[in-house]
This record gives structure tokens, sequence and C-alpha cells, in this order.
């Protein structure tokens, strides 16, 4: 694994500053994203991992441009190669999305549309944002589905989705994200969907692409054992906020937020070979009227009276660490112990 | 597209016509009585019964009865009519493409105000527009087609005197007095159908711009004009397309009323008058007819289905 380079927090491709992301409902507007900051630098990958309903899909999509209504931005700036997204028309914004930055999604096979060759669908994009006659097209898409590892490229272009396998579909998915050379790639649960040793294939096919097409990727995932795999900082993301931030290392060694110790123990190799898996008791909550309190409170082994009276600080630990938590400076949570330790496997 | 899958459509709309015959052949031995006796009526003498049995071959056992009945409507004998003095076939052949043309004026007219509307109430959900283009849509499936040819006949015939009241011109006699008699028959019968495609159209399109694979050609930067009127809508016709089929019943249903209605000579006005005057060959012919061009039909529809929605032929 490479080092972080630490020249990426100084000049980011992509900069997200207290984002909100409003959900009006009958019962008020549920802040489905809350203050979020983020940051992703040339050539990097982070990971944004959390249960489902942490917020971290709708970053995704606030980022791209495709939240779709009712939810909207009520807050923040995003910032892309130092421009801000929000100031640019919805044109501009158009032919942005698919060539400077795209995004590979989690079921490919609802991803594609199932009416047409998945050749078309890629050629559609190609031919959206660029001016290239359609047998250089032609030849662009043959040149990519081989770039993602698919054999015959010519048949699978001329075949639909329904006749590709899970894995094809997605290389079909990451072809067309990469399509126009785009800088930043975001993956929402790129392999959540897929066999386990096709999502190990696919995972390298990403690493690939960011070390030789000089490609960012901004991973969501639910898994921390495929971002400790990929990522080089991680954003742990609870109820709409980043309750953590730090890079792979740290966090796995010494996570600094009880939720981030929690999710580490509900991996399966995480702890002792014999001791059954911890779990988080309750559900994350959906925030609607924002009250003066840390959101983990009512699930967090530590908490105190404190946490349920005041917003908790964010703390700082080194250059790049930091955690949303009135104790993240005085608790040593466990993080992960690699089973090669513990199990005796090894001699 | 297979050609195994066109050679199953085509024998299944071959099982669907044979079972047709045989219900068609059945319905008039199963009506109570005797079929030569409820022709001739009270007056008719026990020789003229006896005489006309013979003449009908109602004495031969039921399944040789049939068959010759089949093989001669195979060749185009389905029989004389009892009450004109024509064959069954020359009353059809005037007739079907009365009907049909009637069919399909409307089938166009409720297609072309069905999609347009469908399309404006599913892409701007829940605005003024999408609520009252839903009202119409209630409005008309609840209208019966006789009730609201009877009010369009007051009004544009009647009242203001625009288009004639009733009756039929031919196109190749005068195509513009047969336009001017066709357009009230021709709403009246689309315009159920409109409201059956309209709502068909709009939910399936409501459902489809949800689909995962909107988000992926908006992600890939595509025109909304693009995105709507090729990856929604290519998805969104399949469940149109087979209301369209199914409801092909409902139209030729629909034509009988409305024939009667506007006095249009038709197949729908033919097989009314048969049943009436209780002419068991028109009767037969007809339903024979209407039977072919609704199975005929369905092919079509299933073709089209295959060729819109890749999935289908495949299977």
């Amino acid at each position: 694994m490479r080092l972080i380079p630490i020249s990426a927090a100084t000049d980011p491709l992509l900069e997200v500053r207290d984002l909100q992301v409003r959900i009006p409902t009958r019962r008020g507007d549920l802040l489905a994203v809350d203050g979020v900051d983020l940051t992703v630098g040339a050539g990097e990958i982070v990971g944004v991992v959390g249960e489902s309903g942490s917020g971290k899909t709708l970053t995704a999509y606030a980022i791209m441009g495709l939240l779709s209504a009712p939810a909207v931005i009520s807050r923040g700036v995003i910032r892309f190669r130092g421009q801000d997204l929000q100031a640019l028309a919805a044109e501009e914004r158009g032919r942005m999305r698919g060539s400077a930055m795209s995004m590979v999604f989690q079921e490919p096979l609802t991803a594609l549309n199932p009416v047409f060759p998945v050749g078309t669908q890629i050629r559609d994009v190609i031919r959206r944002h660029t001016n290239l006659s359609d047998r250089s097209i032609r030849g662009r898409i043959l040149e990519l589905l081989d770039h993602v590892g698919i054999a015959g490229p010519e048949r699978v272009a001329a075949a639909y989705p329904f006749e590709l396998s899970g894995g094809m579909r997605q290389r079909i998915l990451i072809a067309m994200a990469i399509a126009c050379g785009p800088s930043l790639v975001i993956a929402d649960e790129p392999t959540t969907a897929l066999d386990t040793t096709i999502q190990a294939q696919i995972l390298e096919l990403l690493r690939r692409l960011v070390r030789d097409d000089g490609i960012s990727l901004l991973l969501i995932s639910h898994d921390f054992g495929i971002v400790a795999d990929l990522c080089q900082r991680v954003y742990v993301m609870y109820a709409g906020q980043v309750v953590e931030h730090a890079t792979a290392g740290q966090l796995f060694d010494r996570p600094r937020h009880p939720y981030t110790s929690a999710l580490l123990g509900c991996m399966p190799a995480a702890r002792d070979g014999d001791a059954p898996l911890d779990t988080i008791e309750g559900t994350v909550p959906t925030v609607i009227d924002p009250k003066a309190l840390c959101r983990f409170a009512d699930r967090c082994g530590y908490a105190q009276a404190r946490c349920t009276e005041q917003s908790p600080p964010r703390q700082t630990f080194g250059v790049v660490q930091d955690a949303l938590c009135f104790r993240a400076a005085e608790l040593t949570l466990p993080g992960l112990v690699t089973p090669s330790l513990t199990d005796g496997v090894l001699p | 597209m297979g050609v195994l899958y066109l050679a199953k459509r085509l024998g299944w709309m071959l099982f669907i016509l044979f079972g047709s015959t045989v219900v068609i052949f059945l319905v008039i031995h199963v009506i109570p009585g005797d079929p030569a006796r409820a022709m001739l009526g009270p007056q008719g003498t026990p020789e003229a019964v006896e005489t006309l049995r013979r003449e009908l071959g109602l004495n031969d056992p039921l399944w040789q009865q049939y068959l010759i009945w089949v093989g001669r409507a195979l060749t185009g004998n389905l029989g004389h009519s009892i009450l004109l003095s024509k064959s069954v076939l020359e009353l059809l052949g005037e007739r079907v493409t009365t009907t049909l043309l009637l069919s399909l004026y409307a089938l166009i007219l409720a297609v072309l105000i069905a999609l347009p509307i469908s399309v404006m109430s599913a892409t701007r959900r829940n605005t003024i527009g999408d609520h009252v283009g839903r009202l119409v849509v209630l409005i008309g499936l609840a209208m019966p087609s006789f009730w609201f040819g009877l009010m369009l006949m007051l009004l544009f015939s009647v009242r203001l005197g625009w288009l004639p009241v009733f009756g039929y011109v031919s196109p190749l006699d005068d195509l513009g007095q047969h336009f001017s008699h066709m357009v009230l028959p021709a709403v009246a019968l689309g315009s159920g159908y409109a409201a059956m495609i309209m709502e068909t159209t709009r939910n399936s399109l409501v459902d489809v711009l949800n689909q995962d694979y909107i988000r992926t050609a908006r992600a890939g930067g595509l025109a909304e004009r693009l995105v709507l009127w090729k990856y929604a809508m290519r998805n969104a016709l399949i469940p149109t397309v087979t209301v369209i089929g199914i409801q092909i019943g409902y139209l030729m249903s629909g034509a009988i009323v409305i024939e009667n209605l506007f006095a249009i000579p038709g197949i729908g006005r033919l097989m009314v008058n048969a049943v009436l005057s209780r002419d068991y060959p028109v009767v037969q012919g007809t339903m024979l007819t209407v039977v072919f061009v609704f199975a005929f039909a369905n092919l079509c529809v299933d073709l089209l289905c295959a060729a819109i929605d890749p999935r289908t032929a495949r299977e």
C-alpha cells in the first residue's frame, strides 16, 4: 500500500465543505447529510464507510449532481478542480457528468438499461462528450472493453445486459464510467452485489485504473475489508455526519470514535477466532430536528451524561485523524486485530 | 428475434383459432331448442323443420357436422345467409373493411391523445397538469362509449350541425365525406381506449423514471431529452403495447355498439342483426372473423413487444 500523499490534502481534486442535504417529509425536513467535509486528492483512493442510511450515497449523488427531488443541497460548497459546482449551469454540469467525473453503481443489473445492447449505452455517453465519428467511437468502445478485462469485446458490445454475468455487467459500467477519461470516479458499493471471487477481480481492476490511468477514486462501502484493502484515507459516516476521518492504518490500529471501533468489531475476521461477533444494537437514527447531542450516544457503550446534552467537538490527532467525540482522546478503543496474530495459524 | 419465438407465437395463434371454432360451432347446438325450429319460428310446420334439419345436416353426428363446417370455412365457404340472399363471405367482405377502418382510426386517435398526455403527466408528477390529465382518464374510463357517442352526436351533429348525424360513406366514393362520417364514431370508440393507454403509460413511465438505469444515463451526462425519449420511453412502452394488444377485444366489442349507434354498416351491425334474426351462418361467420382479427392483432403485438424488449424473445 502506498503512503498518503500529504500534498493531496492541500490541493485537492474534490473538496466538499459543510455539505447538507435536506429531504422534506411530512414530519419535517430530514437532514440526510449534515455538515460533511471531505476531500479527494489527485490519484488518491478515499473510502467512505457507514451503515445504510448514514448518508454516504446521498453525499455521492450531491457531488455528481444526481440528487433527485425532493432531496436538495441546503448548505455547503462542492469544489471540483477548484470550481464551485453549484455555481455551474445545468448544461455545464451535464457536460461534466460522465466525462470529468463519473460514477459506478451498486447493482450492475438494474444499473444498465435492459432494452439496449451495452455497446449502445457506452456509445451514447461517448457521443455526448466527444465529436468522434461513429467508427472511432466503435473502436474506442472495443478498446475500453478490452481495457476493463473483457474477452471478446465485439460479442459483448452487442449483448444485452441480461445476457451477461454480474461481474461482466460491472466491468461494462466501469468501462462506461472511464469512457471519457474522468479524473474522479465515485464507486458506490461496486462489489456488494457480486460473488466474492468476482469482488476481488473488480477491486483489482479499480486499483489498476487508479494506478495506470491517474484516476482518483471515491469508494463508498459498508465493508471495512474492502476499504482496508484499497483506500489510503477513510471517512466513517453516521447519521449524516462524518464521525471519524483517518488513514486506513490509523483507523484499524487506533480508532478514535466508538462507532468506528464498534463497526470494526462487526467484521467476521475482527477479533478472536472463537469469540462471537459483535453487533451494534439499534439502528441509525433519522435526523429531523437536530438536537445538540451526539447522534451515536444511545447506541454507544462509552456514553456519558454530556453526550446527550451537548454536541461533541471534533478532536484532531496528528496530521490526518479526527473524530467527533468527547472522549476521543481519553479512550483506548479496540481496533482491528488481524486473525493471523490471534488464532495461532502462524507459527 | 428468434425463429423459434415466431413459431411459438404462430402455433399459439393457431391453437386459439382452433379452440374458438369449436366454441363458435357449439354455440348453435348449446342454445336450447332446435336451431331449425328456432330459425323457422312458430309458424314452421314439422315437415319444413325436418327438411331444414336435413339441409343443414343437423341429423349427422356432431363431430361430423363440425368437420364439414370447418372444412368449408377453410376453403372460404361460410354458408349462405338465411335471411339475405347472399353468401356469408360476401356479406363479410363489404363490412370488414369498414369495421377495420373504424377501429384503426380509434386506435390512432387514442395513441395520439394518450402518449403526449401520459408523458406530461409522468414527468410533471403531482402538478396541476398531472391531476387534470388523470381526472380526464377517470372520466374517459367511467363513461360508457354509447353514451359518450350519443352526447357527441347531440352536440356536434344535432345542435351545432358540424358533422353528419349518422351513416357511412366509403373512402373510395368520397374521402372527405368518409372522414366527416367517421370522426365522431372514432372519438367515441377511442376515448375509453385512450384512457386505458394513458393510465398504463403514465404509471409505467413513472416507474421507469425511478429505475437505476435512468440514473446511470444521467450519470453519463446524457441530455434529459435523450434520457426520457430513448432510455425511459422504450421501457415504458412495453406495458403500453401489451395493453393495446389485450384491449383490442375491447375495441372490437366497442365497435359493435358504436356501429349500431351511428348506423355504420360494419361487422358489429351485421352481427347484431344476425343474432336478432337468428341468421346462424352469419352469426358464426362474423364471430369467426372477429376472432381471427383479434388473434392476428395479438400476434402482431407479440412480435412488436419482442422487437421492443429483447428479453421477451429470448426467454
